[in-house]
């Protein structure tokens, strides 16, 4: 029973237990009769709110299928199923950024042994050089 | 204490008689529970239950303990049965138990 502003009231009436309905209801969401007899009360409403939620998202489903339906008959050219699947679950590669790719040569560099030269030891090695070559013109 | 598991949502209740037998009111046992005691289930957690309406709920809530395990459950059996317990509180409290996890309210609700 509803109050005036619409809230469950509990009465008498609406605490009684049918047993014919509650049968009825795991029935209808697919339950057998053994299924039923051994479950409890709560079992049961455990039930019915997994079996909504399927409902629900089987809804969903159906509804986002008619969606894409009518997008994929709008668009001039239909991307190739694979990127589509891809992207819809989740599976789209993303591009790296500048950073991203230095952080992986490093990461790839540590890993094979190589040395990581700082930009000190650049200008290091290229005053050598210059020395080198002023030396040279010397001999 | 009655040897009870009951983690989180974990329904089932355990007491030690015999052997460890599970406590469980499924519709079967409360259908019969009905018509053993003549109560209403809206009743059934208020009410206080004299000796012989003990012997008749646990009969109730161990009866598919039995089933499962091949056994033929009479009523008859039960005040014996109920001996093997520590203690009357013992039995009283894994009555409560699994009548309350019968009629527990689901999360969503």
């Amino acid at each position: 029973m509803l109050d005036s502003s619409g809230e469950v009231v509990e009465t008498d009436e609406t605490l009684e237990w049918s047993w014919e309905t509650s049968l009825k209801t795991a029935i209808h969401i697919g339950v057998s009769l053994s299924e039923y007899e051994y479950m409890t009360p709560y079992e049961l409403a455990l039930h019915i709110e997994a079996y909504f939620e399927r409902k629900e998202l089987e809804h969903h489903t159906s509804i986002t299928l008619v969606w894409l339906g009518e997008y994929y008959h709008r668009i001039k050219k239909l991307p190739p199923l694979k990127q589509v699947i891809d992207e819809v679950m989740g599976n789209k590669k993303k591009q790296m950024t500048n950073e991203q790719m230095l952080e992986k040569a490093k990461t790839l560099n540590a890993l094979f042994g190589g040395i990581e030269i700082k930009e000190t030891d650049n200008d290091f090695i290229r005053k050598e050089d210059e020395i080198d070559s002023i030396q040279s013109g010397v001999d | 204490m009655p040897k009870t598991t009951k983690a989180d949502k974990n329904t089932t209740v355990i007491i030690q008689l015999d052997r460890p037998r599970e406590v469980r009111f499924g519709h079967k046992a409360l259908k019969k529970l009905m018509a053993l005691t003549g109560k209403s289930l809206a009743s059934i957690s208020e009410e206080e239950f004299s000796l012989e309406e003990l012997e008749r709920v646990m009969f109730c809530g161990l009866l598919s303990d039995a089933k499962e395990h091949g056994e033929t459950l009479e009523l008859e059996q039960m005040e014996d049965l109920l001996d093997y317990a520590k203690s009357f509180n013992e039995v009283m409290d894994a009555m409560e138990k699994a009548l309350e996890n019968a009629f527990q309210s689901t999360e969503k609700n």
